[in-house]
């Protein structure tokens, strides 16, 4: 395969304002192919999510397959984040619904089909990981036909964005985080960290995309106005923090990724203040067998993605919506 | 009118004479199909026992579908002290002919019970629930649709019979017990406070082979190796029954008596995982979600249960 092919690409999405852009991303990026949209309940039902990837597909003129999946979690009842991305969780302007309607069939066994046909297929996930662990349940060896599988959750090494202690994605489906981390997947953590600081979208950098003067421009910042009050409320920093279009953007051009290196990683599964926490073995030492008892049956090492090129990034972000 | 119901296993014997007792009464139970699941041994294995009980019964009719070869979260423990390598020996059957039919099992679960009308179907399980909560959550709407789901499965006042705590269909896939006992279903729930009640004794045992049948013969040297292990475990005259009560309680629910309350299933502790916490007392506050059966009319029950696999 020579560099012009495309490449294949698998998005498992919970479609809120920030997943629409990563979306966008992916349709407009000539380098990818995406094969299939898998819609997983978490940002919003997954109803919603389903209606909100239709409307970005549409927006980009793209007639990619839409398939909707999980409606909760593997074993607990969705806690959505609405309170982040508004109602609609595209910041409740009030957008058209999409005139195409997702296509037939559970997003599960669309994954399942799409991978098996298409080996060495890539995966990148935005959402909680109920599809994707449901997925590798019902085919085991879907983790051997994928090379590479950008997961945007956790935070290795920090503190969380919905508690102290995790990320939102993995807080919402720990236990499917869990079985995805645990397998063969050839993942490619990208922590909600990477997206704050110097990399949000600041107001300098919201008035150069607007200048853009497109459509994609103009809702790549208006879907996230209810998510940029929040991001404020949270954090204190001005702009919109866009963890998925940082993971869209690494696996789009994975040299942004300046900093990375290989650890077993873990998701706490309880139910008290470290749910959904990621822990990540930085300095390595499960490797030391007197730690064993401590780790477990942890299977994989897997790759975390420390540092990000953030000039690289936001000239990314802008291109895409040019 | 025949109530329908699918039958989830993992086919050890114990399994198999609850769905072949089933199919022997065709005036009460039509059984839409058996779908296999990991747990007592490998898939590979529970999907093979299931076809070679249903060759032996002459019911190649039944369609038979493989399900999870791992439980929803972790990896998967079997049972092989208990059952032999393949689940099933003690008694040579032949390599089935018939063939697993195409689909994947929690899809096929849904399939049938939505395409049916509310309240129709009635899934027995007497394994590890991980199908069950795979077919939850493809359907979100399949808990309410069913009629109701009979289950071995748990251990209450009895103390567990894998670990300490928990028994073995629990301790498997607490998870997915968990989704099963969450999900708003009607649910009967049969323990080992049960099921330990119902002794295959020697006496029982000479009923199956007294009768001289293809069958009989077969399930008296299948249950005399499988309960082997029980004798030695728990120096008891006969080993459990377990599985057979599901068909009982749809056949004859008269023979059993228990109680409605809230039951919930550990997935933390590893000391206590895949135990089931039931309520007995009500003590709780919270809303009752199972019918658990504490008590079984142990004679009625290898009468009706015994007499059913002898007509096949």
């Amino acid at each position: 395969m020579n560099s012009n092919t495309p490449r294949k690409l698998l998005i498992d999405t919970d479609t809120a304002s920030d997943d629409a852009v990563a979306l966008i991303m992916a349709l407009r990026s000539p380098d990818v192919r995406v094969l299939a949209i898998t819609v997983v309940a978490g940002n919003v039902s997954v109803e919603q999510g389903t209606q909100n990837a239709l409307y970005t597909a549409e927006l980009c003129g793209s007639t990619v397959p839409v398939f909707s999946g999980a409606a909760a979690p593997l074993i607990r009842p969705l806690e959505d984040a609405v309170w982040f991305h508004g109602r609609d969780g595209l910041g409740d302007h009030g957008y058209a619904p999409a005139v195409r309607t997702a296509t037939a069939g559970f997003a599960v066994d669309a994954i399942v089909r799409t991978v098996e046909a298409n080996p060495g297929i890539e995966i990148i996930t935005l959402g909680p990981l109920t599809n994707l662990a449901l997925a590798l349940r019902q085919w085991p060896q879907l983790a051997d036909n994928v090379s590479r599988c950008v997961v945007m959750g956790g935070a290795p090494c920090c503190e969380g964005n919905v508690t102290p202690a995790a990320e939102f994605n993995f807080w919402v489906d720990p236990e499917a985080a869990r079985v995805v981390l645990r397998s063969q997947l050839p993942i490619e953590l990208v922590g909600w960290q990477l997206s704050r600081g110097a990399a949000v979208v600041n107001a300098v950098d919201m008035e150069e995309i607007l200048a853009l003067g497109t459509s994609f421009a103009r809702f790549a910042i208006h879907s996230n106005s209810t998510a940029a009050t929040a991001y404020k409320e949270q954090t204190g920093e001005e702009g919109i923090a866009l963890p998925d279009p940082t993971a869209m953007a690494i696996l789009l051009d994975p040299k942004l990724a300046l900093v990375c290196s290989d650890h077993y990683m873990d998701v706490q599964v309880d139910s008290g203040i470290t749910r959904g926490m990621s822990v990540v073995d930085r300095l390595g030492v499960a490797k030391d067998a007197r730690n064993c008892t401590v780790w477990g049956d942890v299977a994989a090492k897997h790759k975390v993605v420390w540092q990000m090129d953030i000039p690289g990034w936001k000239r990314a972000l802008l291109g895409a919506l040019r | 009118m025949a109530m329908n119901v699918i039958f989830d296993t993992d086919p050890s014997p114990d399994d198999a004479v609850a769905f072949l007792a089933a199919l022997a009464s065709p005036d009460d139970l039509q059984v839409l199909a058996i779908t296999t699941v990991a747990g007592n041994v490998p898939l590979e294995l529970t999907s093979k026992n299931a076809r070679k009980a249903l060759e032996l019964a002459k019911r190649t009719d039944i369609p038979v579908y493989a399900g999870a070869a791992a439980p929803l979260v972790r990896p998967l423990i079997t049972a092989e002290h208990v059952h032999g390598r393949t689940g099933f020996d003690g008694y040579d059957l032949p390599e089935p002919e018939i063939p697993l039919r195409a689909g994947f099992a929690p899809e096929v679960i849904v399939e049938l019970v939505m395409s049916r009308p509310a309240q129709d179907v009635t899934l027995c399980c007497l394994a590890p629930l991980t199908n069950v909560a795979l077919a939850m959550a493809r359907e979100p709407r399949l808990a309410k649709h069913l009629a109701g789901i009979v289950l071995m499965g748990g251990a209450m006042s009895e103390g567990g019979n894998i670990t300490a705590a928990a028994e073995f269909n629990f301790y498997v896939d607490p998870e997915a017990a968990a989704r099963v006992f969450a999900s708003g279903a009607a649910i009967t729930m049969i323990p080992l406070d049960c099921t330990h009640q119902a002794l295959i004794t020697d006496e029982r045992l000479e009923m199956l082979r007294a009768a001289g049948t293809p069958v009989g013969t077969a399930f008296y040297h299948l249950l005399e190796w499988n309960k082997r292990f029980d004798r030695a475990k728990y120096g008891w005259a006969g080993g459990p029954l377990h599985d057979a009560t599901v068909t009982a309680y749809l056949l004859s629910p008269q023979l059993f008596a228990g109680r409605r309350v809230r039951v919930d299933i550990e997935c933390i502790s590893p000391l206590t995982v895949g135990a089931s916490v039931v309520d007995w007392w009500s003590v709780s506050g919270k809303a009752a979600n199972a019918l658990v059966l504490r008590s079984i009319d142990a004679e009625g029950y290898f009468q009706l249960i015994f007499g059913r696999l002898l007509r096949l």
